[in-house]
């Protein structure tokens, strides 16, 4: 029986073989215990990643990505130099998540930056003539 | 933005391709009675679905991409189904109560993955990384990279076989 190559069984775990040749991986994995172990193995870890760094929706990723800069903007601001709370280097840290704040870069979250900025606001209207 | 299949009854179109469907799961779980199983699910899921079935030529796919997600949903719940059973071994050799929660599980499990890909060479990382928090494909991940196609399968894989691993570590 000839295996496919191991790269066409992680491609298929990814869905990024093509459909014909998936068709054909597909009839071969019917028959062939060996290769559905190892694609079973390839699609539990695929899956534990998966789920240990959710991956941002694409037609959301504009949004996440503006928050975090607008974060990031609003972080050096109000501190004069880019915030000391820097994103995990760690890999897949769970970032805590707010229904009320929203996505939260570096840590900080957004309405904490929201109230700071309205304190800020509030001094320089006070500290006006 | 295509129009929306208004005609086809989720039924209709599940009733179309259930036999490859069945095929594509029972290839992976290789038990019958799962495969119903997840038969099932994935038509709650599709009559769910159905609104947002669009004709643009690929409702197969779309079935398809449904089963993916039924079949790994399966997956995830098994993880931490084997991660029960390894805290309970754990538990009772050491005479404790069993208190993991599925809640706690899963979070043990997120630790021992996050772990796990940090322990691993930086080559196989940056792709790790770019696939699942950049979620580009692997053709521009080696664009990116500057690296083969080939290269990057093969630290990709490598890096799944550390993550599997450390996820089959508590069987």
């Amino acid at each position: 029986m000839n295996h496919p190559h191991e790269e066409q069984l992680l491609l298929l775990a990814y869905d990024e073989l093509p459909a014909a040749d998936a068709a054909g991986l597909e009839a071969h994995l019917a028959t062939c215990a060996v290769c559905r172990d190892d694609l079973a193995r390839l699609e539990r870890a695929r899956v534990a990643l998966d789920w240990a760094a959710p991956q941002p929706r694409r037609s959301a990723r504009w949004i996440v990505a503006a928050l975090a800069a607008a974060a990031a903007v609003a972080a050096i601001l109000l501190t004069g130099r880019p915030s000391s709370d820097e994103p995990p280097s760690g890999w897949f840290e769970q970032r805590p998540w707010s229904a009320t704040a929203g996505y939260i870069a570096g840590g900080q979250p957004l309405i904490a930056i929201d109230a700071q900025l309205t304190r800020l606001e509030q001094e320089r209207s006070y500290a006006r003539p | 933005m295509p129009p929306l299949l208004r005609n086809v009854a989720p039924d209709q179109l599940l009733a179309e391709h259930a036999p490859a469907l069945r095929n594509f799961l029972g290839a992976r779980c290789r038990d019958a009675d799962l495969t119903a199983e997840l038969m099932q699910e994935l038509a709650a899921r599709l009559v769910t679905a159905a609104p947002r079935l669009y004709a643009n030529g690929n409702a197969r796919g779309y079935l398809f991409r449904i089963a993916t997600s039924v079949w790994h949903d399966h997956l995830r719940r098994d993880l931490v189904r084997r991660r029960g059973a390894l805290v309970l071994a754990r538990d009772e050799r050491a005479a404790r109560p069993p208190a993991a929660d599925e809640r706690l599980l899963a979070r043990e499990l997120h630790e021992a993955v996050r772990r796990a890909v940090a322990g691993l060479p930086q080559a196989q990382r940056e792709v790790v990384d770019l696939r699942h928090r950049a979620g580009l494909k692997f053709r521009e991940i080696a664009e990116r990279l500057g690296r083969p196609l080939g290269t990057v399968l093969t630290q990709m894989r490598a890096a799944l076989t550390a993550i599997g691993a450390a996820v089959e570590d508590y069987r």
